[in-house]
């Protein structure tokens, strides 16, 4: 589904160029669940915000879903992230003066085909968070905004769901439900590559990647580990 | 690429923002609404005073199209000063001016006593008392509420004859007709033949209704028994040529008085425009300043709002990632900014203008100011806010909407 060969990004200007990705290469197949790891200023947001067509490789080719992403316009990203792929921010990124239903339709307003409101309380079902539809994001609970990025996340049915550090603000109890969420989703079909420095959070995945100094430094799936889990 | 419409959805959340944000919109959009109010009130004062004396100089001078000649220097330009002991101006004056000056068609004189005797009735009081040539009503466009105006036979038979004003129909003759009726006049027995129809009030506020008219010879001969006059009022052919038809008269009128500098003018020469241009100025200074306090309101207005959607396009740099990361296009990104600042001018403009239109038509109707709402200044000082917030609200959504989005989103680590 997914496929990065000889990605390079470096930030700053020509003179005196930074290198935040340096030489990845990956291969994510449909339905994967994914766990980044490496140490702070390793490169896994620069990697993930490249993954969901934020940002563009320096160098080197991006394919999601058999179509080359590195060389389309600014309009052409815009519309593949409205489409095919749902963020989940640290800090939730809630739209502070929307409602959390507003919040949740907020793809819409960039959409062609934008999604009912029964749609966004199907995913606010799915995050157990129907009840709250009508509140602002200050009057909820760190781990019920999560829900709701989720829920936005969600609304525009994604091939790929893309979290950086979902439980870094949130305390370990709040965090492990979240996770639930995310392994329910997985379990259901969905994409999702996490990005976490919590070695619990990433065990939650079949797959962990360690990014070390902009380079893969290990890959290793834990299929028979995750099912032993469960 | 997408057909879709960004304005919509951008109309829609700048609403919101500018719903759930109070205090900002209303800092943004007050300065704005000032600015609207004050150029409406302005210009609606400005506006009225001019009509007021255009309209009372009307009701005076009758017709637009006329130069007044008068006697008595410049320093005593202003309004006719009739009766004055002035004596500088006669008939001979005015037949050489129609002789010469191809743009006078014709010309009226007139006579005039002020607090002349009027008795009938058992009744008595003062009025002004007009000896006036038989053209005197046509050129001024005079019309009658009863009867006709008096001849040129009436006049060359120095008939007594009046034509009287409506004050002094109502006040000598009550509900009963006045035509063909007697009334005692500086002196002299008239028969009314004529009552003309309400003036109103000159430019000093006096009405002009409280006169009687009697033929300039009779006066002349009978009842003033002089010959100066204290007005002539000349009728153009081309009204546009004042300026110049002005310039022959004070020309010929020197060499027949032999004035030569120093020597000034012992006559003076009015035209309408000027008089109004000279009465409309009245506290004008002050309008002006006013005028530009709206201006600067609305130019202080738009740099407020470039400053806040600045600093909002800097504060908001999340949201701006968020909205990217869930789709939105670099035009989805600035036509929502820049909806936020022209909706807030929108609202402006309209409150602005609602509360001048209003607070002027209140004014109008309880203080009896003479203000009128100036529709084309209110409009375009409404269409002109719109403009500031359009400029005002562009540069700050253009900057908004070429943040990156990888960029915008690592604010908020
Ligand atoms: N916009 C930027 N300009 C310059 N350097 C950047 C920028 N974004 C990231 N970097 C640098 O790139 C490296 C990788 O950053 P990042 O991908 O955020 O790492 P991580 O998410 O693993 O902490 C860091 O050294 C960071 O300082
Ligand atoms: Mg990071």
């Amino acid at each position: 589904m997914i496929s990065l060969e000889h990605v390079k990004k470096s930030y700053g200007g020509r003179e005196r160029p930074v290198a935040a990705l340096s030489d990845v290469s990956l291969e994510l197949g449909k339905g994967e669940f994914v766990a980044i790891v490496g140490a702070s200023g390793s490169g896994k947001t620069t990697l993930l915000q490249i993954l969901g067509a934020l940002d563009l490789p320096s160098e080197g080719s991006y394919v999601l879903n058999g179509q080359r992403v590195d060389g389309l316009d600014d309009d052409e990203l815009s519309a593949l992230r409205n489409r095919t792929i749902g963020f989940v921010f640290q800090s939730f990124n809630l739209l502070p003066r929307a409602s959390a239903l507003e919040n949740v339709l907020t793809p819409g307003l960039y959409s062609d085909t934008p999604p009912t409101r029964a749609d966004a309380e199907l995913v606010m079902r799915q995050v157990g968070m129907l009840h709250r539809s009508s509140h602002m994001p200050s009057e909820m609970s760190g781990g019920e905004q999560q829900r709701i990025a989720i829920a936005r996340a969600l609304v525009m049915r994604p091939q790929l769901l893309l979290a950086d550090e979902p439980t870094g603000n949130l305390d370990a109890a709040t965090g492990d439900q979240i996770m639930n969420v995310l392994s329910e989703l997985h379990r259901s079909g969905l994409t999702i590559v996490l990005v976490t420095h919590d070695p619990v959070v990433a065990s939650r995945a079949e797959r962990t990647i360690t990014i070390r100094d902009g380079r893969i430094a290990s890959d290793e799936r834990r299929l028979a580990r995750q099912e032993a889990v469960q | 690429m997408s057909a879709r419409s960004v304005w919509p959805g951008a109309c829609r959340t700048a609403l919101r923002t500018i719903r759930r944000t109070k205090g900002r919109s209303l800092a943004m959009g007050l300065t704005l609404a000032i600015g609207v109010l004050a150029i409406t009130l302005t210009i609606a004062t400005g506006e009225g005073a001019r009509r007021g004396v255009e309209k009372s100089f009307r009701s005076m001078l009758g017709a637009f199209d006329v130069l007044l000649v008068q006697p008595g220097g410049p320093a005593m330009r202003g309004m006719a000063r009739p009766g004055s002991s002035v004596t500088t101006l006669n008939p001979g004056d005015v037949a050489a001016i129609l002789a010469t000056v191809p743009n006078v068609r014709e010309a009226s004189m007139a006579q005039t006593g002020f607090d002349a005797g009027v008795e009938m009735n058992g009744k008595s009081g003062t009025t002004s008392l007009f000896g006036v040539t038989a053209n005197w009503f046509a050129i001024r466009g005079d019309s009658f509420q009863a009867g006709a105006p008096f001849t040129s036979a009436d006049e060359s038979a120095m008939a007594r004859v009046a034509v009287i004003g409506s004050d002094v129909a109502r006040t000598y003759f009550g509900d009963a007709s006045p035509i063909g009726q007697h009334l005692r006049v500086g002196g002299t027995d008239v028969i009314v033949v004529g009552v003309l129809a309400p003036n109103g009030a000159g430019p000093g506020g006096a009405s002009l209704d409280n006169i009687v008219d009697v033929p300039f010879e009779t006066t002349r001969r009978r009842i003033f028994n002089r010959d100066n006059i204290e007005l002539a009022t000349l009728k153009l052919a081309n009204a546009a040529q004042w300026a110049e038809t002005e310039a022959s008269v004070n020309s010929l009128l020197r060499e027949r008085h032999a004035i030569r500098p120093p020597t000034l003018d012992d006559f003076h020469v009015t035209s309408p425009e000027a008089l109004i241009a000279r009465y409309a100025k009245v506290d004008s200074t002050l309008r002006t300043a006013f005028f530009w306090v709206g201006f600067l309101a609305l130019a202080i207005g738009g740099v407020i709002v470039a400053n806040l959607m600045f600093t909002a396009a800097t504060a908001r740099r999340q949201e701006i990632g968020t909205r990217r990361a869930v789709g939105a296009t670099q035009r989805d990104i600035l036509a929502q900014f820049w909806m936020e600042a022209i909706i807030v001018a929108l609202l402006a403009a309209t409150v602005g203008a609602g509360i001048g239109v209003a607070l002027t038509r209140a004014g109008a109707s309880m203080m009896r100011m003479a203000i009128e709402i100036s529709w084309p200044v209110t409009l375009g000082a409404s269409a002109g806010t719109l403009a500031i917030g359009v400029i005002a609200g562009y540069f700050p959504a253009r900057k908004a909407a070429a943040e990156s989005p990888s960029a915008a989103l690592r604010t908020s680590e």
